[in-house]
């Protein structure tokens, strides 16, 4: 029995593939990163700060030029010739400003320009400033939060977008990755025995059926157990924490199960492997594409259980009968399709 | 013809209905999941407060991360805390902007911004770049000042008597006038799904692909196609074309129902990921590798393609094609542009369907060598002639900046010290040169071999996109003059007896020597 799931693991070190997975997973981490960071960089590009923009403000407004607080133009020829120059960033123009009625205010910015961004992010911030002390002047109600904190914190705005981007998306799709490498890896070691008529050996072994799938199975689920013990080291190195492993480990493991007795279904089925991998990929990316569409969906239940917040315990306990159910399917299916037919 | 036979044998597998309904379901699933949006993240914070948060984000619960009192809210401090601090913002905002609109009406938005984006010609600011003349920098002032300024009173006047009617749909319009909340560049960001819809199904006739021509080694039917009287180049072609046509056929249809180009721009791209996965079929030794080496490659090229988009703004973002698909949605883009940004996929797509025609052979399908081996062992039929040599040197260029385009974010994220990064450049530089003099170890490979690398980098560079890294780093660092590319691949020529490990080592440290001194 050891030597079955041996030889697997065996093959899978002597191809290098095991590094090509390493790599893959790596890669996915740096990918995810670099996502993460551009979201950062397109919501709050100040905190990345490439530099500071520098704005010029024309036109006859006291109040938006003390929020502001940009280069004062006499005119929006000068301002606009600064600009092409690349003296200033941008340029906010409100040629009268009236406090009791509405301001149109015109901004002039780059196309297509690190500083578009620096400088629009800068400009909205102000705007906003500027449109609640016009409010207040008008004895327009205003809201002002005052937030206190345990510690000293590194606030900016969109902050959230971020922190959801990794445990909404990242992590779930680090297992869902997972889930499909090792399935792969079991509908190409499967079909594989089929097409080599190498089952037939295995069938002389004094070894069940039963058992001979289940190392199979068992094979897969540990390059799983290998990959996750890879990424999760990553994320730590990262500084991102999962904060109830041996939960979050146990809807994993449920979810690489679930996808590793689909996989070895297909392939008892198909038998070959062009049909068992499309089959296959075409019904995974459609259970990717719907399991972010709610929240007890097993990404969802991911993000819960990874980020600390609340959970109910039969949402776990039904992503583990769920796999228990379609491994004893798969083994059942299993034992008479492989003894039953023309190999 | 090969093409008829290949659609025989998809035939001839058996029923295709558990496929149709894989596909069906798949489609189905998008269509749902586009529908509901998502909502995995829901219930993702605790709360604690005599009023409830309407928000589906967040949740009742003990060891809450925000605790409201009214208008004071309090935070552990933590990154959760944080976060959920800021969609408790956005949450108030919403809530706030709609009791304004119901309350005041109109009179509680007294700001409205219009955005007018204007091109500006900058001389880029780094190092090595001459300043501009003070003569040519008073005429560019002139110019300036001749070209009118857009009539801002006009503008506002006119759009003034259309939006003050509808305040209320104002507050969400997305262009034109809009409040300071709903103000924002134009960013290629929200289109990146879009433009998925019409790489994915290319994704899965690749697959189908792969996997049929992944049989065919496996069955030795390579073995017969080789003795039909066509040339090498042709039975590749007919294998692939079917595939090929069908990619084609969708993405017409796909461009016919959202109304873009989506061919121009994608489809080269497409036919790119086909070679390349053709190379890597015919190269791996069993099913196993190959899945995983087609899963990697996927994703490095889907990462190639899509990741730039993100970075709208950044002169890096224009090295995509499908920067330029995304941009056309909305505005015309420059054709020269558009090719210059494919030009690397272009000459790597002609380039890997020589070595996969070479790869094409018993003698290196069947072997057990690695794909590295493998490799070397295509390139022997292009490195024959010299002209063959100088079509590697460009096609390496291209390969070395899709990898270094990579590094470098990969750096960007990690800050890691700058000589690991240059470190990096110049070993897989190296690794792709010296495979490709190993390949056929001649001094006029070692010589021609780097003139036509660094001829095709300064090819480039007049053509200034790699001016447009150079903001960045690379125009300062990687552009390498032609005597350390000359003098790394003759070390490694003269050196190659050691051994090709121990002659690549002696060519990166030539060539990180190098990177090194002019960094520093």
């Amino acid at each position: 029995m050891k030597e079955l799931i041996m030889k697997d693991l065996r093959l899978l070190v002597r191809e290098k593939t095991i590094v090509s997975l390493i790599f893959f997973l790596i890669f996915t981490a740096s990918f995810a990163s670099l996502v993460t960071y551009g979201l950062i960089f397109l919501s709050s590009p100040q905190y990345v700060q490439f530099s500071k923009a520098k704005i010029g403000v024309v036109g006859d407004c006291p109040i938006l030029k003390s929020v502001i607080k940009g280069i004062n133009y006499a005119n929006l020829e000068d301002a606009l010739r600064d600009f092409k120059l690349g003296n200033i960033d941008a340029i906010v123009y409100l040629p009268k400003e009236n406090v009791s009625s509405h301001n149109f205010v015109t901004v002039y910015l780059p196309k297509d320009e690190i500083a578009t961004f620096i400088a629009a992010s800068y400009i909205k911030e102000k705007l906003e400033l500027y449109e609640l002390k016009l409010r207040e002047m008008n004895g327009i109600e205003v809201v002002k939060l005052r937030v206190f904190s345990e510690k000293k914190v590194d606030y900016y705005k969109n902050y959230s977008v971020a922190f959801k981007f990794i445990y909404v998306a990242l992590i779930p799709l680090l297992v869902i990755t997972t889930a499909i490498v090792a399935s792969g890896l079991l509908i190409d070691s499967t079909t594989e025995e089929f097409e080599s008529r190498s089952f037939e050996i295995l069938m002389v072994a004094p070894m069940s059926k039963r058992k001979i799938l289940l190392y199979k199975i068992f094979s897969a689920f540990l390059v799983s157990t290998i990959l996750s013990a890879v990424w999760l080291l990553l994320l730590h190195l990262n500084g991102i924490e999962i904060a109830n492993i041996p939960l979050f480990s146990l809807v994993a493991f449920s979810v690489y199960l679930i996808f590793i007795s689909f996989a070895l279904l297909t392939s008892l089925i198909f038998k070959d492997r062009e049909r068992s991998q499309l089959f296959f990929s075409l019904i995974a990316a459609g259970v990717i594409a719907i399991s972010f569409a709610s929240k007890h969906s097993f990404a969802g239940v991911i993000t819960r259980i990874s980020v600390g917040s609340v959970f109910e315990i039969w949402e776990i306990v039904m992503y583990l009968a769920l796999a228990l159910v379609l491994l004893t399917i798969a083994l059942k299916f299993g034992e008479r399709r492989v003894g039953n037919d023309n190999l | 013809m090969l093409s008829s036979f290949e659609l025989k044998k998809l035939r001839r597998k058996g029923s295709a209905k558990p496929i149709y309904f894989a596909i069906i379901f798949a489609m189905i699933s998008f269509y749902a999941s586009f529908h509901l949006g998502i909502q995995s993240s829901h219930a993702i914070y605790t709360y604690k407060s005599s009023e409830k948060v309407e928000s589906p984000l967040f949740v009742e619960g003990e060891n809450p991360d925000i605790e409201i009192v009214g208008y004071d809210v309090y935070i552990t401090g933590e990154e959760k805390s944080i976060a959920a601090l800021d969609d408790y913002v956005n949450y108030l905002d919403e809530k706030y902007t709609k009791m304004l609109e119901e309350k005041y009406g109109v009179r509680a938005f007294p700001v409205f911004v219009y955005p007018i984006y204007i091109e500006r010609e900058l001389t880029l600011t780094f190092e090595r770049k001459a300043p501009v003349p003070e003569k040519e920098r008073e005429e560019r002032i002139e110019r300036v000042i001749e070209t009118p300024p857009p009539k801002i009173e006009e503008i506002s006047k006119e759009e003034e008597k259309k939006i003050l009617p509808e305040i209320g749909v104002i507050t969400k319009k997305e262009s034109g006038f809009v409040t300071p909340e709903n103000f924002k560049p134009p960013s290629l960001i929200d289109k990146i799904v879009a433009g998925f819809i019409f790489v994915i199904p290319a994704y899965f006739v690749m697959q189908a692909y792969t996997s049929s021509l992944l049989e065919d080694i496996r069955n030795r039917r390579i073995e017969i196609l080789l003795t039909l009287p066509k040339s090498k180049h042709r039975i590749l072609i007919e294998i692939l074309l079917p595939y090929l046509i069908f990619s084609l056929f969708i993405l017409l249809l796909l461009s016919a129902i959202f109304r873009v180009n989506a061919v121009l721009f994608v489809f080269p791209v497409i036919v790119f990921m086909f070679v390349l996965q053709t190379f890597l079929s015919l190269s791996s030794r069993s099913y196993r590798e190959a899945t995983f080496l087609l899963l990697t490659s996927n994703l490095f090229v889907t990462s190639y393609l899509f990741l730039p988009a993100i970075f709208t703004g950044l002169p890096l973002s224009e090295i995509s094609p499908i920067t330029y698909f995304l941009k056309s949605f909305e505005e015309s883009v420059s054709l020269v542009d558009t090719l210059f940004s494919m030009l690397p996929i272009l000459i790597l797509t002609a380039f890997l369907f020589i070595l996969s025609s070479n790869a094409l052979s018993p003698e290196i399908t069947y072997s057990y060598s690695s794909i590295g081996e493998k490799f070397i062992n295509s390139l022997k039929g292009l490195t024959r002639n010299p002209i063959g040599v100088a079509f590697a040197g460009i096609s390496l260029v291209s390969a070395a900046l899709i990898i270094e385009f990579f590094l470098l974010f990969i750096a960007t994220t990690f800050l890691y010290p700058i000589l690991f990064l240059l470190a990096f450049f110049a070993l897989f530089e190296e690794i792709l040169k010296c495979s490709a003099i190993e390949s056929n170890p001649k001094l006029t490979t070692a010589i021609i071999l780097p003139i036509s690398f660094f001829s095709f980098e300064k090819f480039l560079l007049l053509w200034s996109v790699l001016s447009k890294y150079g903001e960045l780093l690379l125009g300062s660092f990687l552009l390498l003059p032609l005597f350390a590319h000359l003098l790394s691949s003759l070390s490694f020529y003269f050196t190659r007896k050691l051994g090709f490990k121990v002659a690549l080592f002696v060519a990166f440290a030539f060539h990180f020597a190098y990177n090194a001194v002019v960094a520093l």
